[in-house]
């Protein structure tokens, strides 16, 4: 009778790995930044003896309607990787623009979208409004918002006086 | 008080009071959404097109995360609620179902809905049941813009050309017993009360939401169908005694025709095929 060998513990099966597998799966709307990078992925767990990797993400805006394609994209990623993997949907933090990587706002910056200032922790005020928005393309301050609103939940429509050129602002939130 | 942490934690007798407030809270989102989002391809400026758009998109989306609370708590599935159910099962007040009217009608319903939905929000952010209290959280921080958008417009109306105001004014005369049924108690709401649910009733939210806009009012020379009298307890405590009958029966299933033409468009693909998979 063989000996049953000890089936040994994967060892790329660890939350550091999934962390690093989740960067090749874009945010549709944004195919340049990674869900890591959009501050969509909150939270991995994973038991390796089990082969099973929970991961728990977090709508950007409550409207956006590539919520559940995002699940199917990690699901997909991940699922060569464990027998069993679920993606959660949690309102547990509410998502916060603050949350964007350093990457996600140069990848933004590059496709001539501005980035949004910091909120931090207190009340949302509308700084739409309140301050100069500046141009992605030209760096000029002589910009006017357009519309508070835009093509997507996410972004504002803008306009740059020194360049001639519109430009998207992805809102501060 | 206890604090109820997820679906599971809530007791059997208090399951229908919370089904029923999750559901008024989707259905004002959803109805009003649809509403906004009938602004598409006729609103006034290309810009508010795509504002109205925008803003009906968060407001459905508001409403599909209340929804996924009532799945969670029922087991109902996500579409069979938002289109499945027959017309006395919404819960709705009846101020988000009246048709979206004229521009200063759409703007004078947003402001009314606006202002008290802020309200609402703030008092449900320390709720007891824990998905409520982070539902709002969420939903908060986008409601800023949305309210910066009818702040805007409303000054706009109001101190607009002579044909603005009287629209405008035609608009609020027409809305306010509607606006007043925002604050409808719910069904059980004592007991959703008692068990921290809610953090505050119906009628508190009422004085403090008529305490809030009566400035704007009063600043814009508008009517105003509320008198403020001091006979309250407290000193320096204005009650405010609304002058006109409000229009109820919303949180009760009772609704409009408005509705009711509404219920057959949003309905009509669903019911084709209830068991379609899209």
């Amino acid at each position: 009778m063989a000996e049953t060998p000890q089936k040994p513990i994967d060892d790329q099966l660890n939350e550091q790995h999934i962390w690093k597998a989740l960067k090749d799966v874009p945010d549709p709307e944004l195919p340049a930044i990674s869900v890591i990078d959009m501050g969509i992925v909150r939270r991995i767990d994973v038991d390796a003896e089990r082969s099973h990797i929970r991961v728990e993400i977090t709508p950007t805006f409550s409207g956006c309607p590539a919520l559940l394609q995002i699940q199917q994209s990690i699901l997909a990623r991940l699922s060569s990787l464990a027998t069993d993997v679920e993606v959660i949907v949690s309102m547990r933090e509410p998502w916060t623009s603050d949350l964007l990587s350093e990457d996600a706002r140069r990848k933004l910056h590059g496709v001539g979208i501005a980035p949004p200032p910091k909120v931090g922790r207190g009340r949302i005020i509308p700084m739409l409004i309140s301050r100069p928005l500046t141009c992605p393309h030209c760096g000029s301050q002589q910009t006017v918002l357009e519309n508070a609103f835009g093509p997507t939940p996410c972004r504002a429509i803008a306009y740059c006086n020194q360049c001639h050129q519109p430009f998207e602002q992805f809102k501060p939130i | 008080m206890t604090v109820f942490v997820e679906a599971k934690d809530v007791p059997t007798n208090l399951k229908q009071p919370l089904s029923n407030l999750l559901l008024s809270l989707a259905d004002d989102e959803f109805i009003l959404g649809y509403w906004d989002s009938e602004w598409t391809g006729v609103a006034p400026t290309l810009e508010e097109d795509v504002a109205c758009s925008s803003i009906a998109q968060d407001e459905i989306g508001h409403a599909r995360i209340f929804y996924q609370e009532v799945t969670a708590l029922t087991g109902t599935p996500i579409d069979q609620l938002a289109y499945g159910r027959e017309l006395p099962d919404y819960r709705q007040a009846q101020l988000v179902e009246r048709h979206r009217g004229d521009w200063a009608f759409t703007i004078a319903r947003q402001f009314l809905y606006e202002t008290a939905d802020l309200l609402r929000m703030e008092s449900l952010s320390t709720s007891s049941y824990q998905p409520v209290a982070q539902a709002v959280a969420k939903i908060r921080r986008e409601e800023v813009y949305h309210m910066m958008h009818v702040d805007i417009w409303f000054e706009r109306l109001a101190q607009g050309t002579p044909t603005a105001r009287q629209r405008l004014e035609r608009a609020l005369e027409s809305l306010w017993p509607d606006a007043l049924g925002l604050f409808e108690q719910f069904p059980d709401e004592d007991m959703l009360l008692q068990n921290g649910i809610l953090t505050t009733s119906n009628a508190q939210l009422q004085q403090a939401w008529l305490a809030s806009i009566a400035p704007d009012f009063a600043r814009l020379h508008l009517a105003f169908p509320a008198s403020p009298s001091s006979h309250s307890d407290v000193p320096g405590d204005v009650q405010y005694l609304p002058l006109i009958t409000p229009r109820l029966g919303g949180r009760y299933g009772q609704h409009t025709q408005d509705f009711r033409v509404l219920w057959e468009q949003m309905t009509m693909v669903y019911r084709l095929d209830p068991q379609a998979s899209w």
